[in-house]
């Protein structure tokens, strides 16, 4: 069995309820504003996905996402310090900061999770100002004011607020 | 790939995969079909017992 490199199984677990974590996110707002939704930062910012969305393969593969091959999926970290501390990097300043519950396939990593499909619980974007303060320098001022209309009014998923 | 970065940020090794389903919460409760009790289904229902056989039928027999 001379070079064969050692197989080591990755451990495999089955969560009963769906795993909480925190990411960054642009926030937008559809050109009639009737719909609202995230743009990713990295990887995923050519894709704007909602606030209950499955991921797909950002590099246009066809397979499930997120795959071990592959580096597509949500992402997010476990820790609400870890992802404000992501917030300061000068590139992240128009984003917000999004505590959602991640479900179906999952990767499970040291800081964060990989993984299939994603429910936003909550936008935060009063980090340093108050919220219509940062939302009005994140977005055109109707925007805004819709977005924060949309999530009030619960339209874009029951329990989603914005603080 | 076992450092994939998301926002200039490693996530570490990976310790695990998984599976978890995501259950209906009480803030979406499922919405129920209307019960329709069976009597009122099976009366509305054709009644094919009294309808007169097609022509068709007929001639094939």
């Amino acid at each position: 069995m001379a070079g064969w490199l050692p197989v080591r199984r990755t451990p495999k677990e089955q969560p009963t309820a769906p795993l909480r974590g925190f990411k960054l996110a642009h926030p937008m707002v559809s050109a009639d504003g009737t719909r609202a939704g995230f743009g990713g930062v990295t990887l995923g910012r050519a894709n704007v996905y909602e606030v209950v969305a499955d991921a797909e393969c950002a590099q246009g593969g066809r397979h499930q996402s997120p795959s071990r091959w592959c580096d597509c999926g949500f992402y997010c970290v476990h820790t609400l310090d870890d992802a404000r501390a992501l917030a300061c990097d000068p590139d992240y300043r128009y984003a917000v900061l999004l505590e959602i519950t991640a479900s179906g396939r999952f990767m499970r990593y040291e800081r964060g999770l990989r993984y299939a499909k994603q429910r936003v619980t909550l936008v935060r974007v009063a980090q340093r100002l108050k919220p219509t303060g940062l939302l009005l320098l994140l977005t055109r001022a109707e925007h805004a004011a819709r977005l924060q209309s949309l999530v009030r009014s619960g339209e874009l998923g029951a329990g989603l607020r914005l603080v | 790939m076992p450092y994939p970065t998301e926002a200039g940020m490693k996530l570490g090794k990976m310790l695990s995969v998984g599976e978890v389903v995501e259950h209906p919460s009480a803030e979406e409760p499922l919405v129920a079909e209307p019960a329709t009790p069976i009597a009122e289904r099976v009366s509305a229902l054709p009644d094919t017992e009294s309808a007169p056989v097609p022509a068709v039928a007929q001639a094939s027999r």
